[in-house]
């Protein structure tokens, strides 16, 4: 398992918009991926979890995943947020 | 470890409980470390043993008489010593008359002192109630939380194996969601209580190809439960996954989910034509277990019953 610990960065935070990126990206994995903020914990291959987190932009998200490709799906999922997925 | 303060308190129970301060605001900044309360009694008369300093204090009127009784000079060497012990707060409950120069007291000791607008058992009850909710043992659970005919019924499995329809197919057939995907569950009295965190997606449901629905508005009120004990597990998995189980039926799994055993049933998705159908039997059969207290009916037991008898006949 492996985990890395982000910042949000875009203004909007994670909407439908991005979460449903971030999903499409998950889901393109093997490995279980997850999320969590505040101790709460979702599974990041589904959008209503990830919608309900909830998190706006500044909120702390760790990220874990669990499975063969974990290095290359926790690689690419920290781009996706590093670039603010693509918005402001 | 979340901070919990008194402010936080006199916030979150307003609606079952006006908990009035009396003191300095500075005071309400305190830190409310457990759930459970208790009744100074002798302590206010200098008495420590046993006194739980880290608790929540609650005055009633023999504890507020005693206060308006003694002298200013020991008054205030009993606050110095609840000054070093820390206590979160004094609550006085209602009816309780307390003398000015107390509360000023108090107030130059920064110890925060409130007052309840209820009798003591009231105030007791309810305050126990919702800091033993606040500080119960939770876990964030992935699967959607149904009412099923009562019982409450956690479906799992993993992403894309059809919980969420499942779940559509239980609303259309008059069952009540609780919450979709993100579980918050809570160990309160020795049961889990599962319910959703607040959020514009409260209620609502994720359906394959169509997008995200509301589920209160579109199948009214009565589809939707703000939180439920789970009672049962059902798991979803690839009928490959299922083969290898027990058709008997008749040992039954449990998970650990917090220290609570909720018995697990795995449900292959393709054997059944409809799965929620099968979710409803589940729930009947779960009734009926509880309902008559007693195990689940073992028909093995009564085949082996009439085997013996067979052997004797012949």
């Amino acid at each position: 398992m492996k985990e890395e610990t982000i910042i949000i960065k875009n203004e909007l935070g994670l909407h439908a918009r991005p979460a449903a990126m971030l999903v499409k990206l998950s889901t393109s994995f093997d490995s279980e991926v997850e999320l969590e903020v505040n101790e709460i914990k979702v599974n990041a291959k589904s959008i209503m979890g990830v919608l309900m987190l909830g998190a706006n932009q500044g909120t702390e998200v760790i990220i874990r995943a669990n499975g063969d490709d974990e290095e290359q799906a926790l690689k690419e999922i920290k781009q996706l947020f590093e670039d603010g997925f693509g918005e402001k | 470890m979340f901070e919990y303060r008194i402010n936080d308190l006199i916030e979150e129970i307003k609606e079952t409980l006006t908990l009035t301060p009396l003191t300095l605001a500075s005071a309400q900044e305190n830190r409310i470390l457990t759930p459970e309360l208790i009744q100074p009694g002798l302590a206010l008369a200098g008495y420590f043993e046993h006194f739980y300093t880290e608790r929540i204090q609650v005055l009633s009127k023999m504890e507020v008489s005693y206060l308006n009784s003694i002298s200013t000079h020991k008054l205030k060497n009993v606050l110095r010593f609840f000054q070093d012990f820390n206590i979160p707060c004094l609550i006085l409950a209602g009816g309780t008359v307390t003398e000015k120069r107390i509360i000023r007291i108090f107030s130059k000791f920064k110890i925060s002192l409130l007052e309840s607008n209820t009798n003591l058992d009231h105030t007791v009850m309810t305050l126990s109630m919702f800091l033993h909710e606040r500080f119960a043992k939770s876990i964030s659970l992935h699967g959607v939380l149904m009412d099923v005919f009562g019982v409450g019924i956690l479906i799992t499995g993993m992403s894309g194996i059809g919980k969420s329809e499942c779940a559509l197919d239980l609303i259309e057939r008059r069952h009540r969601l609780i919450a979709d995907d993100l579980v918050i569950a809570k160990q309160l009295r020795g049961t889990l209580v599962g319910g959703s965190i607040d959020s514009p997606l409260k209620f609502h449901l994720e359906v394959r190809g169509v997008g995200i629905i509301n589920v209160k508005k579109l199948f009214g009120i009565c589809s939707v439960l703000s939180k439920k004990r789970i009672e049962t597990i059902v798991e979803l998995v690839e009928p490959e996954d299922a083969l290898k189980e027990d058709r008997s039926g008749l040992t039954q799994l449990f998970k650990k989910v917090l220290d609570i055993n909720i018995p697990l049933i795995r449900l292959p998705t393709s054997s059944v034509s409809n799965i929620a159908k099968t979710i409803e039997v589940i729930a009947m059969r779960y009734l009926g277990y509880t309902i008559e207290k007693g195990k689940l009916e073992n028909y093995n037991e009564k085949l082996i019953e009439l085997f013996e008898q067979k052997d004797k006949q012949s």
